[in-house]
Parts: structure tokens; sequence; C-alpha cells
């Protein structure tokens, strides 16, 4: 009788385990799927999830920056110190496939998911 | 017992849940993103142990496609073609062909797509932060030495009637590069990418799934996380081009970049996008810029004329307009 109740116990537990990763796996991991790609000079530098409000800067005033924000979803460069000041004026993306481009500091921002429903990529 | 045996049953089907049984072994997925022909170019596909060197590979693609094709670098090919002495050059395979199928879309498109039009590209100068129209007497001038009726291909060699003719290859090099990465990637056994460069996609096969590609297109003049539509596309290229992509206002009147090289101006056309789905990318680049040109009657003709393009028109009107219904869906 005893062996056949820790077996039930056993088998429950290992079945709420697996419930509960199966659970994280289909909601926290997916929703998370948007996130910006932030590479310089070649080299990713850093992967920011949209779904939390953060600002990075990429170089300093002496070699030129960027100062890049997520906020709301959106991605965009807040200010820069590039000539022709395109990455600031490409305003605000969010979608799979979108890209910021600062070409005179090679820094360069794309939006990635793991959501198959979006936009593979952008024709533009 | 039979209790027990019942949940052996589920234990069993648990852990195979949780070792992930069931699903396939996939090929991994290469990505890499940087800069070249000026513009943001992504490659990225499925393939095995070696997706690094091949990789690396179209990269070095690239970056000869741009020591043979830019028309700024003062080291490239196409540089050393615009500064000759002669009016007869020897070429590369490249500018030979792509020359060629520039002549042959100012042919269709009665001269509107033009490949010698940078003596004005150079003078409105869309890339520059102050941007302005220029002299009337200017644009004359410059108009003056853009024809491509004064450019000739025998074989190899490019034959000038003008020692002012500029040739400019911008509107062809991204097709065709994206053409020629493919076919690298395709022979090396790879079934299943996309081919980004600077907007003009390129898909290889279909997705890792077996479903089609998902390409979203740009809404003209929208906030940039706009898409207009999207299209389904397996193996082909979508190839954009819009009065959106450069421009500037003055007098509250939009100049766009797509030059008549009629009238020195920016070309009169009811279409603000046009994204043409194709099997080649370099046809794709070619019409797409042709069609934007032409106004919206005659590029429909001439989708109708080319087999195996299909378009869709985003108007200035509004409309959005698909030569093949199905591309909807």
């Amino acid at each position: 009788m005893r062996k056949k109740r820790n077996t039930v116990i056993f088998a429950a537990l290992v079945i709420l385990v697996a419930l509960g990763s199966l659970l994280v796996q289909e909601t926290l991991l997916k929703k998370e799927g948007s996130y910006a790609v932030v590479s310089s000079g070649g080299e990713e530098a850093a992967r920011l999830p949209l779904s939390k409000n953060t600002e990075l800067v990429i170089g300093d005033k002496k070699q030129g920056y960027n100062r890049i924000r997520v906020e709301d979803g959106f991605v965009f460069v807040e200010e820069a110190d590039c000539a022709d000041k395109i990455c600031v004026h490409e305003g605000k993306i969010s979608r799979t496939g979108e890209v910021i481009a600062c070409l005179p500091h090679q820094l360069i921002i794309t939006v990635e998911s793991a959501n198959r429903d979006d936009a593979d990529t952008v024709a533009w | 017992m039979k209790l027990r045996n019942f949940f052996a049953a589920v234990l069993a089907a648990v852990l195979c849940l949780l070792a992930g049984c069931g699903a396939q072994p996939e090929p991994k997925k290469f990505e890499r993103t940087t800069l070249y022909f000026d513009t943001v170019v992504t490659v990225s596909f499925y393939a095995g142990e070696n997706g690094e060197e091949l990789m690396q590979h179209c990269m070095d693609m690239c970056a000869q496609f741009e020591r043979v094709f830019s028309r700024t670098d003062s080291g490239s090919e196409l540089y050393a073609v615009n500064h000759r002495t002669e009016n007869r050059v020897e070429v590369s395979k490249g500018i030979a062909e792509l020359v060629t199928v520039g002549l042959d879309y100012y042919e269709k498109s009665g001269g509107k797509f033009d490949i010698t039009i940078a003596p004005l590209s150079d003078l409105w100068d869309f890339k520059s932060e102050d941007a302005a129209v220029p002299e009337m007497e200017r644009i004359a001038q410059a108009a003056a030495k853009v024809d491509a009726g004064k450019v000739h291909v025998e074989g190899s060699t490019l034959i000038f009637d003008s020692p002012d003719t500029m040739i400019d290859l911008g509107a062809l090099v991204k097709g065709y590069a994206a053409d020629a990465i493919k076919k690298y990637l395709v022979g090396e056994g790879v079934t299943s990418g996309l081919i980004n460069l600077g907007g003009n996609v390129l898909a290889i096969g279909s997705r890792p799934d077996g479903g089609k590609w998902n390409i979203g297109i740009q809404k003209p003049f929208g906030d940039y996380s706009e898409t207009a539509a999207v299209v389904k596309v397996e193996d082909q290229t979508v190839v954009s081009s819009g009065i959106y992509e450069r421009y500037f206002e003055q007098d509250g009147i939009l100049y766009h970049h797509i030059l008549d090289p009629d009238t020195g101006y920016p070309a009169k056309s009811d279409i603000e996008g046009v994204s043409i789905i194709c099997d080649s990318s370099l046809t794709g680049d070619a019409l797409s810029t042709t069609c934007l040109a032409l106004g919206s009657e005659q590029a429909e003709e001439l989708i109708r004329q080319t087999e195996g393009a299909e378009a869709v028109f985003i108007l200035k009107n509004g409309e959005v307009r698909y030569t093949d219904e199905t591309l909807k869906q």
C-alpha cells in the first residue's frame, strides 16, 4: 500500500515539473521573442529585449557615439554625434527584420523575433 | 496493478515530452548583418557544420563586388571605366553583363531607366543633408551628358561615343550580388535561407519548417515599423523601389531620387512604391526602378510582358494594386 502511495506522489511530482516547464516554454520564452540586436563594427554588441525599457550608449564622445533607447516595445537612436544623423531620423522600429543603421559609426540595429507569424524580413 | 501500469505509461509519456522526442534534428541557422554597397546587408541560411565558412565566403563576395562596381571608390574597376582615357575599355565579365542588362532596360523603358544618370544624380545629391533643387541651367547641362544610347557593349569591350558619359550600376548591383550569393549557397547544398541586400530580398527555398517565407513590404513614408503588405514567396525575390527612399522637400514640393533623364527632374509618376516578385533579383532590381519611372499604366503592361514577374504597386492615392491576386493571401 505504502509503495503504491510513493509511486503516486513521485508520478504527480514528475507531471507537475513537466507541465511547469512546458508552461514556461510556451508562454514566457515565446513572448520575449522580440529583441533589438545591436552590432558595432561588425561585432554583436548587445541584445536588448523590446519588452524592457532601457538605454545603451555605444562608443564615447571621443570616437563617436550613438545613444540607443528601448521604450514601450520600440527601439530607436535617441542621439548621436555622427555627421548625417540618419540613424536618429530613422525613427522607432519594432518589427522583425527592420533595421536602423549608422554608416559613419558602423552601427546596425536589427529587430529579431522567434514568433513565426511575423514577416521573416522586410523589403524596402 | 492496473493503476501502476497506468502511471508507468504517463511517466514514460512525460519523460518523452521533456526529452523533446519527436523533434526533428534541424540544421543550424547562420546569420550575419554587416555594411556593404552603402547599405545594410543580412545573409541568413540553414547549414551544417561548415556554415561559418560559407558565410565568410558570402561576405568576401560582397567585398569583391564592391571593389568592382563602386562608382566612388577610386580603386574600383567602374571608377577606372568612368575615368577612361580611351573610348574603348576592356572590362570584366560582371561589368559587361550589368551594362548589357542596363541597356536592355533602357530600351524597354523608352529611355527612362538610364545607367548613365550619374551627372544628374551627382548634381541633385540626394544623400546630402542639405539637398536643394539645383539651378535650372545646371540641370540642363547635366541632363545633356546623360544618354545610355552612347554606350555599346561588344563582348568584353565597352565603347563610348562621348567622353562625358559616366556609368552608375547602383540600381542593378544589389540584385546581381544577391543572385550570385544564392547561386553559390545553393551549389553548396543550402536549401533554406534569406538574403537581404539593402532591402532587396532573395529567398533560398522555403522556411526550414517547409512554409513559404513572409516578406514584409515597407509602407511608403510610414513610420518605419509599418508594413503595407506581406507577400509569401518560395525561392523568389522581392525588390522594392520607391520615392520614399531618398527625397527632400522644398517650398512644399517633394523631390525624390528617381530622376527622369529627359527632363533632369524627378520622374512624374503616380507610384509611391513598387515591389517586384520574380525569380532573378537582378531582373527585380531593374524592373522596380523602371516601373517607378514609367508610372502604373505602362508599368503594369511591362510586368504583363515579363514572364514570371509579378508586382505590388502602392499608388499615391493610397491604392494597393496586385498584378497577381494570389500574392495577397
